[in-house]
């Protein structure tokens, strides 16, 4: 069923896309009246990406029948990336089994990259028990993944009703970073009980890609349970990833 | 010819005959000399008169080492093209690379030593170092490559190599795992389709997975035709410590 929808900041479009293609290599968006969906695993089952574009976030949104079109991640992105920042981008589908990409700019140009076959994951993102909540700057979280990533491959997270602290250990050096909610990097801080869990740096590290300097990013996890990453996309639109945790021996 | 020629305090001929005979066999050059050293490309450089070994290989590597440092003060890399002048004072050697243009001249003011080495080296710098630990991560987290993967052997000798982790999949099937630290290339695919073959005529099916950071296209249009696979997986980084290991979300 044909769609058309339009996105003003070509760029941006493509700095998300380019953020989940580092963790997966083709996926299903599912376009509907709401919105444009994409759920998908990496191939080692470890993080799960949940992508959530409604309908109001897109400067035209025409979709008749809901839609979905498998995608090879690597190839969009690429093409994606051929956007400057000020075009606009265009998604169009006729009935033929190729998507159109156009960027509208100084000129016009069109791109089709051929559908592929892809199974859509049909998983309902599971309730888990998470016991603490916290709400940071993305430059925090990016510059934290930076930090640890000098020290060791996996980093903790802990949380305490007054802090929240990010940790890691290598062989000679370590590495800590503490905020509290006096800190402009911390915006909220929600938890239960004293909750830590340790995660892998190399998935963080391209998670946290794509994530703005000024972002507000929602992180939620419980004691040796996955993590919960949730950022906003043009407010209403949201990221979420799940990552699963590593675990001492 | 022999494997070695070398000249000491070499006349103007000779210095020409060496550099030919070098050039033309496919040896490695290697001269000791007074020179200067004009470079013009992406910049612009000019080292006075001084006493430095330059190497010449096969392959267009072209280096001046100073009697100091580990790196080479110049150099040109592999797929330059290298010729030399009879010039009415110097001999000239110099080398060009095409794209970025760029132009290494080096004038051999007094020539102490030139010679030549019919080099034969088929060995590949093997390395074990951290293809070892994304062996050893993998055996800790076997899930890295798919649920229900086991390994079960590392190093397995067999007659057409040595298969970095052998294991079965959750179906039982034979899988083997061929690790590799950089791009995996083609030469990476071949080596894994001989493993699957060999193993195959006693085993069955058969699964392979090239295990690496990432692979060329002609690599994965190889490996696609031949019905092997592929697994994006970086080494990781020296972990001393033990950091855990990597659960699965289901």
């Amino acid at each position: 069923m044909p769609f058309e929808v339009v996105f003003d900041g070509a760029k941006d479009f493509a700095d998300l896309i380019a953020t989940a293609s580092n963790l997966i290599d083709e996926a299903a968006f599912k376009f509907t009246e709401e919105g444009i969906s994409m759920r998908a695993m990496d191939p080692s089952r470890v993080v799960l990406i949940d992508l959530n574009l409604p309908a109001s976030i897109f400067s035209k949104y025409e979709v008749e029948e809901e839609e979905t079109v498998g995608i090879n991640m690597d190839h969009f992105k690429k093409i994606l990336k051929r956007g400057k920042n000020k075009d606009t981008l265009i998604l169009r589908k006729g009935e033929e089994n190729f998507l159109e990409i156009t960027f509208e700019g100084t000129a016009k140009r069109t791109f089709k990259l051929p559908l592929i076959d892809v199974e859509a994951l049909e998983l309902d993102l599971p309730e888990l028990p998470f016991t603490a909540k916290v709400v940071l700057i993305g430059e925090v979280l990016k510059e934290a993944v930076k930090d640890a990533s000098l020290v060791s491959d996996a980093m903790k997270f802990i949380a305490r009703e007054n802090e929240f602290l990010m940790r890691a250990e290598g062989e000679t050096n370590e590495v800590e970073i503490k905020l509290t909610l006096e800190d402009e990097g911390l915006l909220d801080l929600e938890v239960d009980e004293e909750t830590q869990s340790a995660y892998g740096i190399s998935y963080l590290a391209d998670m946290i890609k794509g994530i703005g300097k000024a972002d507000e990013v929602i992180l939620r996890f419980g004691n040796e349970m996955p993590l919960q990453m949730e950022y906003p996309i043009r407010e209403e639109g949201r990221l979420v990833f799940l990552l699963a945790p590593r675990v001492e021996e | 010819m022999g494997k070695v020629e070398a000249i000491e305090r070499p006349s103007r001929e000779e210095i020409l005959r060496i550099i030919n005979s070098a050039l033309s066999s496919k040896s490695m050059l290697v001269i000791f000399a007074r020179c200067r050293v004009h470079y013009d490309g992406r910049a612009k450089s000019e080292l006075g008169s001084g006493d430095r070994i330059i190497m010449v290989k096969p392959d267009g590597a072209f280096l001046i080492h100073q009697s100091k440092k580990r790196e080479p003060v110049n150099w040109q890399p592999p797929g330059s093209f290298v010729s030399v002048e009879g010039r009415e004072e110097v001999v000239v050697l110099r080398s060009i690379r095409r794209r970025p243009k760029e132009v290494l001249e080096v004038e051999l003011e007094e020539v102490y030593l030139a010679s030549l080495f019919r080099a034969e080296d088929y060995e590949e710098l093997s390395l074990t170092g951290s293809e070892a630990e994304m062996a050893e991560m993998l055996f800790q987290n076997p899930e890295l490559i798919e649920p229900g993967f086991k390994p079960l052997f590392r190093e397995k000798q067999i007659a057409e190599g040595i298969i970095d982790i052998m294991g079965k999949d959750r179906d039982g099937n034979l899988v083997i795992l061929e690790l590799k630290r950089r791009k995996a290339d083609l030469h990476a695919v071949s080596q894994l389709k001989r493993y699957v073959e060999a193993l195959s005529k006693q085993h069955g099916k058969v699964r392979g997975i090239l295990v690496a950071p990432g692979i060329t296209s002609g690599a994965k249009k190889l490996l696609e035709k031949e019905g092997l696979e592929f697994r994006k997986f970086k080494p990781p980084k020296r972990q001393r410590k033990s950091s855990g290991r990597q659960k699965t979300l289901f």
